[in-house]
């Protein structure tokens, strides 16, 4: 998570724009597969597919176990795998993409979707629903994949925003593990001091955040607010916005979360290097999915609590993020076995077996049954989190807008500013709201 | 081209004789040349210059250590002790992708091979007709390639990309290899073209006169005197291809094509966890061609930067 893009985010944005400017030409005939779901016919021929995704190496390894499952059912389908991690995988779309060699089967993330989908490189799932089915999905879930009622991507795994504690650190410093079903953001962040003082500065509070889109999606959601309007413009406003900064900045002049320079310093280390990842702090907020890497990389003792609220935030203003979409090219010469391919990877209990929650909870209600009691402990404690959720869970919010990726860099930037005491909060939100509809703006064109 | 180095083997009287200078300036230089001779400023010097070094070093020191850690301890205790020697990560890393080690380290190879061999075909060749002949807007040409020098990569990817998809050779190591046949890589021609232009013309009208035409005097004459700019040339086409990740990424999709900084990526993920262990492990390895071409190089590096004039 966090800004990982950032390095690259000049030069994403510039392939990006030459994306646009090439498949923009090439693109138009893509989308209209409106008309009734056509038979698809599949081929008796050889037929070679090609399936592109990012990770690690563990990722690497399973997926292609995946594949050599799926080719054992249908000998005739050779599907080619393409690997790269998260910082090459968008320079190597972009541009294979612009030169109009998009792979058939692409790992999509949420905040590229919609640019890629607006820009007719991915195909309509309803004109493979003859062979992949969606049923077993929550609409709620299945609606994030979705652009103007055209799905683009089946959701792989489902998180949720969370905070991590560190239950050895706790108890070491005699802190009592809150209840999280009740607590306020000012209760977390005494217990975040509590914890800095009683260490005597040796731990910090709570990891600072601020990074990435996701603390603030919560954040505006309990506002009432959101970042994005339905209609693809920016929806938060500067007082939501300001008041995000402002707790930040309380948070870290409190002594809660650790001084400006340290956090930003750990920041750009990754997960491996966080303060939880080091068991440097009490608490951190993370992805739902990031757990088991966490409690891998730290060797103590994580639980995921919910998000503090408080009692004005609206009903339902948790909400499940998709960790991941598959989506297919919409230029594929073969879109049956594109279909067959997904349908394997979205339904199939025996891919289930191999992912396990390796890509995220399982998003198909079935498959998520199916695999829980299979998983480890942790992985279990992560789908129990996620299923006492669900009451709370409201609509997804509205999907990233194309060019919304764009958000990790000028997220980021302002959340610097502010922690540094360069601008004011409220200077912060009325210049975020303006960058970041610019950015909206130039994808639009 | 003698190699008489004046300082080591000529009296101050003689040496004097040589470079038109006093024979107490000679002398006086030459204590200055000698800096190390008081025992004290010595070892101080000494001892400030292993510091430096060992600063300098500390990153690549704690990649090594650390390559002998297990990876959950490896930022969790992140000193420079050499307290634990897990050979683990070397053995599971070699085999941690789809691939054995080995085949990432032929492909990287193969991949510098033909780079370097193009380099040195094309770029002197390119090199000698703008040193030595005369055409019609040789200036205009030569500014040309020296503008290409400063076109970063990104800017010409996409296009680039676009012309290897259509001629089909996406996913082969021809989009890596073949442009260097056509030197494209204008620095190393710069180069070359400094180091011509230090030759002595009366060298190519000597053997004009002997009856050699620019083939001749090309493969004999000029080719022979330009060995430091070809070994300058060969070393940093080693590094700088061995090294290049991105052009590597772009082209290459197939992971039984992955070369030594693509296999290296695939060990991490930001999202997810990262196996620092093997990553590192393998990292050291990757880095032994780089040392050893450096240790066996370096002679030629000095030299030949010392005499194409660029410092």
């Amino acid at each position: 998570m966090r800004g990982i893009t950032r390095r690259r985010a000049g030069f994403v944005a510039a392939i990006g724009a030459a994306t646009l400017l090439l498949t923009a030409c090439a693109g138009n005939d893509a989308g209209g597969g409106e008309a009734a779901a056509p038979e698809l016919e599949l081929s008796d021929e050889p037929v070679t597919l090609s399936f592109t995704w990012w990770g690690n190496d563990t990722r690497h390894a399973i997926t292609e176990e995946l594949i050599a499952a799926f080719e054992d059912e249908h000998p005739n389908i050779t599907i080619e795998p393409q690997y790269t991690d998260w910082d090459g995988y968008w320079d190597k779309l972009s541009t294979s993409v612009a030169a109009g060699d998009i792979p058939d089967i692409i790992q999509m993330d949420e905040k590229q979707l919609s640019t890629y989908a607006a820009n007719g490189v991915l195909s309509d799932l309803g004109g493979l629903s003859s062979i992949l089915s969606t049923e077993d999905f929550p609409a709620a879930v299945l609606g994030t994949g979705a652009l103007d009622g055209t799905q683009y991507g089946v959701p792989v795994g489902i998180n949720s925003y969370t905070i991590i504690a560190n239950k050895d650190l706790l108890d070491q410093y005699g802190v009592e593990l809150p209840d999280d079903e009740t607590w306020t953001w000012d209760d977390f962040i005494a217990t975040a001091e509590e914890v800095a003082q009683a260490s005597g500065g040796a731990t910090v509070g709570t990891q600072s955040w601020g990074f990435e889109d996701g603390g603030l999606n919560n954040w505006l959601r309990q506002q009432g607010e959101s970042l994005y309007s339905t209609d693809g413009e920016v929806a938060a406003t500067e007082e939501g916005l300001a008041s995000w900064w402002q707790f930040l900045l309380d948070a870290t002049e409190a002594g809660a979360t650790p001084d400006p320079a340290a956090t930003i310093e750990r920041e750009s280390g990754g997960l491996a290097e966080s303060f939880t990842g080091t068991n440097a702090s009490a608490f951190g907020p993370w992805w739902s999915n990031q757990v088991q890497a966490l409690r891998d990389a730290s060797g103590q003792d994580l639980v995921a609590l919910r998000v503090p609220s408080d009692a004005n935030a609206p009903e339902g203003w948790a909400y499940y993020k998709p960790s991941m979409f598959w989506s297919a090219s919409a230029k594929t010469e073969h879109p049956a076995e594109v279909a067959t391919f997904l349908e394997f990877l979205a339904n199939s209990e025996e891919a289930a077996d191999l992912l396990l929650a390796e890509r995220g909870v399982p998003a198909n209600d079935k498959i998520r049954e199916y695999i829980t009691p299979k998983l480890d402990e942790v992985n279990q404690t992560v789908v129990g989190f996620l299923d006492d959720l669900a009451p709370e869970v409201g609509d997804a919010p509205p999907a990233t807008p194309p060019g919304g990726g764009a958000i990790e860099a000028i997220i980021d930037q302002h959340t610097q500013k502010v922690l540094f005491g360069e601008v004011t909060p409220e200077e912060a939100a009325a210049s975020f709201i303006e960058e970041l509809q610019r950015a909206l703006d130039d994808a639009a064109i | 081209m003698t190699k008489t180095d004046p300082s080591t083997d000529l009296t101050p009287l003689t040496e004097s004789v040589v470079t038109g200078l006093s024979p107490d300036r000679v002398r006086e230089q030459r204590r200055r040349r000698n800096p190390f001779r008081k025992p004290v400023t010595s070892v101080l010097r000494h001892v400030f210059l292993i510091a430096a070094a060992v600063l300098m070093l500390y990153p690549v020191i704690w990649m090594v250590v650390s390559s002998f850690r297990p990876t959950d301890l490896i930022f969790r205790e992140a000193g420079l002790v050499f307290d634990s020697f897990e050979i683990s990560n070397y053995v599971d890393g070699w085999n941690a992708l789809t691939y054995p080690f080995n085949v990432y380290l032929l492909n990287s190879g193969l991949v510098v091979i033909g780079s370097i061999v193009g380099n040195l075909v094309s770029c002197s060749l390119a090199a000698y007709a703008f040193a030595r002949l005369e055409f019609t807007g040789k200036k205009f040409w030569f500014a040309i390639m020296l503008l290409s020098i400063m076109l970063p990569i990104h800017v010409i990817i996409v296009p680039q990309y676009v012309l290897f998809s259509q001629l089909g050779w996406v996913n082969t190591f021809l989009p890596l290899i073949v442009p260097k046949l056509l030197a494209t890589d204008a620095f190393f021609i710069f180069l070359m073209v400094q180091f011509i232009r230090g030759i002595p013309r009366e060298l190519d009208e000597a053997a004009r006169i002997d009856g050699a035409g620019h083939p001749r005097i090309f493969l004999q004459i000029i080719l022979p005197l330009m060995v430091p700019a070809l070994a300058t040339t060969t070393i940093f086409t080693f590094i700088w291809t061995w090294n290049d990740f991105f052009s590597q990424l772009i082209f290459l999709t197939k992971p039984s094509l992955y070369t030594v900084p693509l296999a290296l990526n695939a060990f991490q993920d930001a999202q997810s966890s990262t196996d620092f262990g093997e990553l590192f492990a393998m990292s050291v390895v990757s880095l032994i061609p780089i040392f050893l071409i450096f240790l066996f190089g370096q002679r030629f590096l000095i030299k030949g930067i010392a005499t194409t004039g660029i410092k």
